[in-house]
């Protein structure tokens, strides 16, 4: 089943072309990684997928079906977590309603740490509490800027078991990473020139 | 969904400006010390006060909302929660009047408790009080919005934005400041708050138009 289709997508920043005509389709139960230098333009291309940025050219379509609640969710290099509010209030408070927000946080162990300020985390913990609001979000498709840059073994253990859980489901997966050793079976490639 | 969003909107920015003191004392001491030391470098005139009254009033008002806008969306652009917004497609327009709504309010409880220290200061009777207070109510929310849309160019352009969007301003202040003991005082505060209509209607779209702009160019 396709999940997302962009068709011939141009973008540039000042007149100097970072996605030239660029297309591709995303099945479901997939997970779709994205390699490329530093500045090749994988994280404007994973903006233009998700909405953030509007292509020059071309357009994207995403598609939303059962059990899922919205069609794309996103995790860049910025979180979106406010500093000034806690781990429970940034899923809480955030603009789509999360499925048991709570209860996931005992997972990655930070249910010590629901009430403290996004401030006082660590960079990985930072990282956990961004993923896990994504993935409360019911969303189709994940689409993720570096996901494993900040996480430990453990933290990395349980995003691939997120994923898998996600997959399963129906829905898809695409992400950069510029770990080498990408031993999972059934990734697809895009490489970005 | 759109009345669970606005709930939740609502609560978070009512968390993050009470946890933000300084966001709420630096306005609110400005506005306080500025109406304040005024009258004592003025001659004592009971008729230079009351003439003065109205326009140091609304001037300081001005500023210190200026000052509290300055960083009204810097921290959801830069920590990424404004592009979340784009992600879900819903309406920036809704996150800017959210943000105006929660700091209006917060505003008015300090103009409310500055109202006696101003009556004293300058010897206002009920009637000047009453005048001076609803023609902030029916101003006030005209000020912010264009203080909202000067900040949404991001702190580097905001000082210039404010120079060009200056003749704006001065429109509400003339308004503002003439409601004060005046006769017609229906007549200025039904103007003054048709200006604040217009104005939040029109500048909340430029605004999420403007942030939209902003986050494509980072």
């Amino acid at each position: 089943m396709n999940i997302l289709t962009a068709k011939n997508l141009s973008f540039s920043y000042d007149k100097i072309p970072v996605v030239s005509n660029w297309s591709a389709q995303v099945d479901a139960q997939k997970i779709y990684h994205l390699q490329g230098a530093n500045g090749s333009g994988k994280s404007t291309l994973l903006r233009l997928l998700a909405g953030i940025l509007c292509p020059e050219s071309g357009e994207v379509n995403a598609c939303l079906s059962a059990p899922f609640s919205y069609p794309i969710a996103y995790v860049g290099h910025r979180l979106g977590l406010h500093p000034y509010l806690s781990v429970v209030e940034n899923i809480n408070l955030d603009i789509v309603s999360h499925c048991n927000p709570v209860a996931m946080l005992e997972s990655v162990n930070l249910h010590t740490k629901q009430h403290a300020l996004v401030a006082t985390l660590s960079v990985g913990q930072k990282q956990k509490v961004a993923l896990l609001k994504m993935i409360t979000q019911q969303a189709m498709l994940w689409i993720m800027d570096e996901p494993l840059a900040n996480l430990d073994e453990q933290g990395e253990a349980w995003l691939w078991g997120q994923i898998n859980r996600h997959l399963d489901l129906g829905g898809a997966v695409i992400l950069t990473a510029h770990q080498r050793h990408f031993d999972h079976i059934g990734v697809n490639t895009w490489h970005m020139a | 969904m759109a009345h669970g969003l606005v709930y939740r909107q609502l609560l978070r920015e009512k968390q993050i400006i009470f946890r933000q003191k300084h966001a709420i004392l630096q306005p609110f001491l400005f506005f306080l010390m500025f109406i304040a030391f005024f009258p004592l470098i003025l001659p004592f005139n009971l008729q230079l006060l009351h003439a003065v009254c109205g326009g140091v009033v609304w001037m300081s008002l001005t500023i210190a909302l200026f000052l509290a806008a300055e960083r009204f969306y810097l921290e959801d652009s830069q920590c990424g929660y404004l592009e979340q917004w784009l992600i879900y497609k819903v309406p920036v327009y809704s996150y800017v009047l959210c943000k105006w709504l929660v700091h209006g309010v917060v505003q008015v409880v300090g103009v409310l408790f500055c109202m006696p220290i101003i009556a004293v200061m300058y010897q206002l009777n009920f009637l000047e009080t009453y005048s001076l207070l609803a023609s902030i109510l029916c101003g006030m929310p005209a000020l912010l919005a264009m203080c909202g849309l000067v900040s949404a160019f991001g702190p580097n352009r905001s000082i210039l934005m404010l120079l060009i969007l200056f003749p704006l301003i001065i429109p509400i202040l003339m308004l503002g400041s003439g409601a004060f003991a005046s006769s017609a005082l229906s007549a200025y505060l039904a103007l003054l708050l048709a200006l604040s209509i217009g104005m939040v209607f029109i500048l909340s779209i430029a605004s999420a138009a403007i942030l939209k702009i902003s986050l494509e160019n980072t």
